[in-house]
């Protein structure tokens, strides 16, 4: 019940502030956008929606991530409204996992309205509904909520300036680890670089596994079994990330 | 521990650095006094004399450096404890962009109660209050005063045993002022114990049973506010009619004459004696004697100098 409430809240304060707002130019970028650019390019337009409308449905979910995230708790904190919440009878861990299931909730709206939108243009292209493309969305979530924890482990510790460096730092290495390897083989395999290397490939998250979107719009058939794995892996993920959260919270003051 | 101990506070003391570049800053030293269950305590000071950290470390929002702080024998931290503690923030500033109600409505489900107890509980406290009207309206939308008032009402959602209020009636008119302490001493009749602090010396004087003095994160005065006071009686004066005053006084201690009605102010008890003494002699009479007791604000800024001083 309190982490209901607690959730319930950050989606309320989600959905009344900028969101709203930013799912109004997404929803005009991607309309116009795949529209015009089906237009310019000769290309499928179709392929062209496809593409479009998923990368942007894949943008917009990471920038909403950030932009909500980084204020997670450090809005509480410069707001002062930590002081009445954490007087209740609610534990730290409960506190900040109540920020994450809310911001899991808000994500998932967000991405279910874009995937309508995309369904819905999608379907006014072509006559038929393409609902394979819901494993896309899926794997979207689950690379959000990886960066929802470390948004809000940077939010705990960090200014807000700083706070959307590292998750933006994050999302971009996240999506580089394959680099890594390439780096390993670069100092063929050895010394310290490599270890560093390999220290780095499995430390830090790898958002690639989430990425099938070309997979299915080349045709390729998921396996259940991938769905399984990426889902374990976000969710123990960012577990491992709250707990780090949790440890630096349960020891601050709160002046 | 004794049965009717709420807040055990001993030799608590706290540091801290404002800045990072700036040097440690002892903000509680030694601090120590009970509260007792049914007391309406006041918690005085300056701005700055360690109030709102000494609430704050009672909610377990920061640790202590070293001392015993106890809420009913056990740890500020202790979240069963906190289902039996109302807390209003100093300035406080809430969840704007929910309503009046969501707000309570919030509250409750934090403190588990129950759909049907939560609804009749919230308009009972928007009664209280005076929100009802601005129950649906979002807290943005809401002045100073009335967010203070719905600050007060979360505070009483769970129907808490213990109050802690930081500083209630700061920023409200005195129609406000007049109301939230009329709130405060319906709760006392309750049975409720209520920890307050203010630097509004009338304030307490006229709805605390008991005070501590906090200057400069140090404990100068505490107790009943009734002993506190009338330990120390500063002069006395004394009214006399007579004909003759120059056989009776000095004029350094007539403040005040008319016609043959002089008001004589003593400043030592053993110079009373002699006083009627001499009226009687001078065939004079004594209209009356009054102790003059100091106030809780002449003790609050003697108090204060002493500290400076010190």
């Amino acid at each position: 019940m309190i982490l209901k409430a607690l959730a319930l809240n950050t989606f309320k304060e989600a959905i009344r502030s900028k969101i709203l707002y930013l799912f109004f130019i997404f929803g005009l970028f991607m309309v116009l956008g795949s529209r015009v650019i089906s237009l310019l390019v000769i290309d499928d337009p179709v392929k062209i929606i496809k593409d479009f409308g998923l990368g942007s449905i894949h943008f917009f979910s990471i920038l909403i991530v950030i932009i909500l995230g980084i204020d997670l708790v450090s809005k509480e904190i410069e707001k002062k409204t930590i002081y009445n919440i954490l007087s209740k009878p609610i534990r730290r861990w409960e506190f900040l996992l109540g920020k994450i299931l809310g911001m899991l909730l808000t994500i998932a709206i967000v991405l279910l309205v874009m995937f309508i939108i995309f369904i819905i243009l999608l379907w006014i292209r072509t006559g038929t509904l393409h609902l394979e493309y819901t494993g896309v969305v899926y794997m979207i979530l689950l690379e959000c909520l990886i960066l929802t924890s470390f948004a809000l482990l940077f939010s705990t510790v960090a200014s807000q300036l700083f706070s959307t460096l590292f998750t933006l730092g994050i999302f971009i290495a996240g999506h580089s680890t394959e680099g890594l390897k390439l780096l390993k083989n670069f100092v063929q395999g050895k010394g310290i670089g490599a270890a560093f290397a390999d220290f780095l490939y499995y430390l830090l998250p790898n958002l690639n596994n989430f990425n099938i979107k070309n997979d299915i719009v080349h045709g390729v058939t998921i396996t259940v079994g991938v769905y399984f794995e990426a889902t374990i892996y976000s969710i123990v993920y960012s577990a491992l990330i709250l707990l780090l959260s949790v440890y630096a919270f349960s020891r601050r003051n709160f002046y | 521990m004794n049965v009717s101990e709420i807040i055990k506070i001993e030799n608590l003391n706290k540091s801290f650095k404002i800045d990072f570049w700036k040097k440690t800053n002892d903000v509680l030293k030694d601090v120590s006094f009970t509260v007792n269950s049914g007391d309406i305590y006041g918690f005085l000071g300056h701005n700055g004399a360690g109030k709102t950290t000494t609430i704050k470390i009672l909610n377990g929002l920061i640790s202590s450096n070293s001392g015993i702080v106890e809420l009913w024998g056990k740890s500020p931290s202790n979240v069963e404890n906190k289902n039996k503690i109302g807390y209003l923030p100093e300035n406080p500033s809430f969840y704007d962009y929910l309503t009046g109600r969501e707000f309570l409505e919030f509250y409750a489900d934090l403190y588990k109660l129950h759909t049907l107890q939560k609804k009749t509980r919230i308009e009972e406290l928007l009664k209280l209050v005076k929100l009802q009207s601005a129950a649906d309206r979002q807290l943005r939308k809401y002045s100073k005063g009335m967010i203070q008032r719905i600050g007060l009402a979360q505070a009483l959602i769970n129907d808490p045993e213990l109050i802690i209020l930081d500083e209630p009636l700061s920023g409200l008119d005195p129609i406000g002022r007049y109301e939230v302490r009329d709130i405060i001493l319906k709760e006392s009749l309750k049975g409720k114990t209520i920890f307050f602090s203010s630097h509004l010396l009338s304030d307490v004087e006229l709805i605390c049973d008991t005070v501590t003095i906090l200057v400069h994160g140090r404990v100068v005065a505490s107790g009943k506010i009734e002993d506190l006071v009338s330990r120390q009686i500063e002069s006395w004066d004394i009214t006399i009619e007579t004909k003759h005053i120059e056989k009776i006084s000095s004029d350094k201690n007539v403040i005040h004459s008319h016609a043959n009605s002089h008001l004589i102010r003593l400043y030592k008890e053993k110079d009373i004696e002699p006083l009627i003494k001499k009226t009687f002699t001078a065939g004079g009479k004594i209209k009356s004697i009054i102790p003059n007791r100091k106030t809780l604000e002449e003790l609050f800024i003697d108090e204060m100098k002493k500290g400076e001083v010190a």
